[in-house]
């Protein structure tokens, strides 16, 4: 899809005045921290989940290629077909290959990150197949041309005026009211029947892959996901190598913080195993199999200070933790991954060039980081990427000559203080009246939207202390005089 | 190409890693230990396990044997205006309930694109999270779990264990010696979706109305202490 | 001078103020009321001269590079002294959790000793040297905390300053809703994306104004500045103070921002 990263603050700027997004994403801020607290507390031991699913994770990793061996072998035992792409293009070509083996010509997709990462939907559609988004989030938003604005909820910045609108332009069946979410999600139902029904090819992600089984894990609330895999005759299954653990047990393990974390609920209307095709004593299910392992830059964050963002499990409870998510929208970070995740991943995924202003979009505030499920030291991670840019000089000459001056002059406290006090009087004088300045020079980024409060004194504490310190060495010197 | 591809992603993977044998691969993991399971809400794992499946949307009903299972489900058809007429799965327990004692007409089979109503027999429930197992095999078409509006599913108290750890157990222990079913499949309620304005809508792809008859000689009150824990 | 003794005997211990930028420049009042209050905990006090500022912007800008000898001459001004106490989360966490990582080898092993030894000011004056009662309790009146996020978080700051607010002075504490949510500061953030800072800071001052109090308090000056500054642009009529002003009871000069006149 077309990155529009770089667009970031006047992006968000135009979404901030949506009045009605705006008053949508507050009560999503509001409402999913809530909600994924409570599902923490009646967890029991979070900590020790957490911590334990981050070991199981790090061990994942440091045995990456085991796995990913282990895996594949016991998939292919299974009768999957594993196939290996590099990058996003590698993905798209081989699910197309696919589908033209099959003489297919529909195509039904349950919800997938990683094909919204490689833009599969639009390869596969200008190569003249008829692609359905089944979730009923991607489903809108792929009827509205528009990208998710969320990883777990794509569609939660429409208002249900805006779907009905939707639904009744797109779907042909007649005078309807349609005035409430069941109604929509009722006619959603009835149409996407048919191409659960008629789809030639199904294509879903993964949670989870099970090195041990071979299996993937799925994990949704809709059923579409399992309708997806389970009737078109061909299934292919999209994921990346991050995605590998060692046994079942530890892909459940991971879906107890996946499932409190995504939504607040301690457990999903489905969870489902995926391994090879129908045997042949069984009445349903694929007749052919196909998981492709994505890298697209995975094995290069394995090595550098990034690896930590491998623990990820896409969960999106940072967004709705981050109050500049909330302030700015999904669709402002300008790509697939919005939030602090999508801060990090964008530029890792894509290039710092195109995305210099999303490791800025962060207060350091740490909140997301101490919910996070997989223990990611996001705000850290983006600190990372401020200094790759600061060194690659990516971000504003002003900024980094203001920072680096500033640092220079910090080093010499005798100049520092000097200075300092020169213009905490001058400055003090001229605010004194007003106590605050309406605008500042040099400030503007501060005096745009507040005021600057003026300095206290005219002098600074540093000075006050030293005059202080003298004045009670000639009263100690005076005593001692008088003696 | 493609087995290019996957050398030098093994390869990355390999230099981004740690050099150990697969036995001191399998030791590490091993020494790495089970997850902490959440709290129950009860110690007695029907009690659990029900109210777990209330809070999931599901409804749910307690019987003491196959006879009262099989009246459970007519009386399931009737509330929901459907006939006699239930297709069930080709599973050995489905065939043989006693049918006659709830006058159903079961028919073994996969659904078509329109039926609405089907029955299944769970392999185990879990506790923990409210679910019930359905694998992949000839007695367990997918399209009868997910494709119908409503969905009866039937399972045995004495096959309810406490956690997925437990339930990895007893499905790793019963495994063919082809392995472990090529799907398995954890239902734990109604389909759902919050996808437009959060608003939390039951039946979105899957059934809209999930029964889940529980079969086994417990105390009168089970269901009751369940409902209570559940808040409902 | 002869260090003062505690009326146990034990020595009392030798604490570096680290001032911080922000009240040296904007709110000396801040560093004399830490002054003034470690002194009253039974603290000897010094405030070494050579210090600046803790290297924050530069950190959190990308420019480690220039954060490193910053941190390193903080190091070296507070080597020898007991403890170092700021009153400000965000730089004492600097301090504490940051300087650590940024440094290396020796200078590690070095920046971990000072990180032992800091503290935030409510945190070292309930749980080090705890604060005795005054004589005169002030009543600071009905007052809304703002939590600061690097103190919250870094250093397990949330209940220290409410405790000492209301034993020291009687204060009456609003909570404010959401809580744990950054006011929208966040150094130059808030200079760099204008717009979302404000939003963010506007949710904050409504939350504040939901509880009625006249005042807000907090314990990061970062944070009061930029609450305070929007507050006066909106015309929104509140006190802004630091909650050290308030514990020695140092509230009859104009609040953040106020006029002096």
């Amino acid at each position: 899809m077309q990155q529009t990263s770089d667009n970031f603050i006047a992006a968000a700027t135009e979404a901030l005045h949506n009045d009605y997004q705006q008053a949508t994403r507050d009560f999503l801020g509001q409402m999913a921290p809530k909600a994924t607290a409570a599902a923490r507390a009646n967890f029991g031991d979070w900590d020790a989940l957490r911590a334990h699913v981050k070991r199981i994770r790090e061990h994942s990793l440091d045995h990456l290629a085991y796995y990913l061996e282990q895996y594949e072998a016991a998939a292919q035992a299974d009768g999957v077909q594993v196939h290996w792409a590099e990058d996003a293009d590698a993905l798209n070509r081989r699910v197309l290959e696919i589908c033209r083996e099959h003489g297919a010509r529909r195509v039904a997709k349950g919800k997938s990150m990683v094909t919204e990462e490689t833009g599969l939907t639009p390869y596969l559609e200008s190569a003249g197949l008829t692609v359905t988004e089944t979730d009923l989030g991607e489903y809108i938003v792929q009827q509205a041309g528009e990208p998710p604005s969320h990883i777990v909820g794509p569609a939660l910045h429409k208002s249900v005026d805006e779907v009905r609108e939707l639904f009744l332009r797109k779907h042909d069946l007649g005078e309807r009211a349609l005035d409430g979410p069941p109604e929509l999600v009722a006619e959603a139902r009835t149409v996407l029947r048919d191409t659960f029904l008629q789809a030639d090819v199904g294509i879903i992600g993964a949670n989870a892959l099970i090195a041990e089984s071979g299996h993937s894990m799925l994990v949704t609330n809709e059923g579409n996901g399992d309708l997806v895999a389970n009737l078109p005759a061909v299934r292919i299954v999209c994921t990346t190598i991050d995605r590998v653990v060692p046994r079942a047990e530890d892909a459940t393990a991971m879906l107890r913080l996946l499932v409190r974390s995504a939504t607040g609920q301690s457990v999903t209307a489905y969870t489902s195993f995926y391994g090879g095709s129908r045997r042949e004593e069984e009445q349903d299910g694929p007749t052919e199999t196909h998981v492709i392992l994505l890298d697209n830059h995975r094995g290069e964050m394995l090595e550098g200070p990034f690896r930590d963002m491998l623990h990820c499990i896409r969960c999106g409870n940072c967004l709705t933790h981050c109050p500049i998510y909330v302030a700015a929208g999904g669709h402002a970070y300008g790509w697939v991954y919005p939030g602090p995740m999508g801060s990090v991943l964008t530029p890792l995924l894509t290039s710092l060039e195109a995305s210099s202003a999303l490791p800025n979009a962060c207060t350091a505030c740490g909140r997301c980081a101490e919910i996070c499920p997989a223990d990611i030291p996001l705000p850290d991670l983006l600190r990372d990427l401020r200094e790759e840019e600061s060194q690659q000089r990516l971000n504003p000459r002003r900024w980094r000559l203001g920072i680096r001056w500033h640092a220079r002059l910090l080093r010499f406290p005798r100049l520092y203080h000097g200075l300092s006090r020169i213009a905490i009087a001058a400055l003090h004088r001229l605010g004194r009246r007003r106590g605050a300045f309406q605008s500042l020079w040099l400030a503007e980024g501060w005096t745009g939207q507040r005021d600057f409060p003026a300095p206290q004194s005219s002098t600074t504490f540093m000075q006050e202390y030293r005059q202080q310190s003298r004045q009670s060495l000639h009263s100690q010197k005076a005593q001692h005089d008088g003696e | 190409m493609e087995n290019e591809a996957r050398t030098r992603i093994l390869a990355r993977a390999r230099h981004g890693g740690r050099d150990h044998s697969a036995q001191q691969i399998r030791q590490l993991r091993e020494g790495l230990g089970s997850a902490p399971a959440p709290v129950a809400p009860s110690d007695d794992l029907a009690i659990a396990f029900m109210s777990r499946l209330i809070n999931n949307g599901a409804s749910v009903a307690c019987v003491p044997n196959r006879s009262a299972a099989v009246r459970e489900i007519a009386d399931f058809l009737y509330r929901h205006n459907y006939d006699r007429r239930l297709i069930t799965a080709n599973d050995p327990k489905m065939a043989t309930l006693p049918w006659r004692d709830g006058g159903i007409l079961p028919r073994f089979a996969t659904v078509g694109d329109k039926d609405p109503v089907a029955a299944s027999y769970g392999h185990l429930g879990i506790a923990e999270t409210g679910s019930v197992l359905l694998p992949s095999d000839r007695g367990n078409p997918a399209r009868n779990s997910f494709l119908v509006r409503d969905h009866v599913v039937l399972v045995d108290a004495a096959d309810v264990v406490a956690n997925y750890e437990q339930a990895w157990a007893r499905i790793q222990a019963n495994a063919q010696p082809r392995g472990l079913p090529r799907a398995l499949h954890f239902i734990s309620g109604p389909s759902s979706t919050a996808d437009i304005v959060g608003h939390l809508v039951q039946g979105a792809h899957g059934p809209v109305t999930w029964q889940c008859i529980v079969i086994g000689q417990l105390p009168d009150d089970t269901l009751e202490r369940a409902r209570e824990l559940a808040g409902k | 001078m002869e260090p003062r003794h505690s009326e146990r005997g034990a020595p009392s211990p030798h604490v570096g103020l680290f001032v911080t930028c922000l009240a040296d420049l904007f709110r000396p009042s801040v560093a004399w009321a830490s002054l003034t209050l470690l002194e009253r905990a039974g603290c000897r006090v010094s405030v070494p001269s050579a210090q600046t500022c803790c290297g924050q912007p530069a950190y959190n800008s990308g420019d480690k590079a220039r954060a490193v000898p910053l941190a390193k001459s903080v190091i070296r001004a507070f080597e020898g002294l007991d403890y170092v106490v700021a009153p400000s989360g965000s730089c004492a966490g600097m301090l504490k959790v940051h300087y650590p990582r940024l440094l290396e080898g020796e200078w590690r092993q070095r920046a971990e000793h000072l990180a032992q030894r800091t503290w935030e000011l409510s945190a070292f004056l309930t749980e080090v040297t705890p604060l005795p009662l005054p004589a005169n309790r002030p009543d600071a009146g009905h007052v809304a905390f703002h939590d600061s996020c690097a103190g919250l978080r870094e250093l397990g700051v949330r209940e220290q300053p409410r405790h000492l607010l209301r034993q020291q002075c009687s204060a009456d504490i609003a909570e404010l809703d959401n809580r744990d949510v950054c006011c929208g500061f966040g150094g130059t953030f808030c200079a760099k994306m204008p717009d979302i800072s404000t939003k963010m800071c506007d949710d904050k001052l409504k939350a504040v104004s939901a509880t009625g109090a006249p005042t807000l308090v907090g314990g990061d000056l970062g944070c009061l500045l930029n609450l305070a500054g929007r507050a006066r642009r909106q015309g929104q009529n509140l006190q802004v103070r630091h909650f050290a002003e308030l514990l020695v009871g140092d509230i009859n000069q104009p609040a953040i921002g106020e006029s002096g006149d």
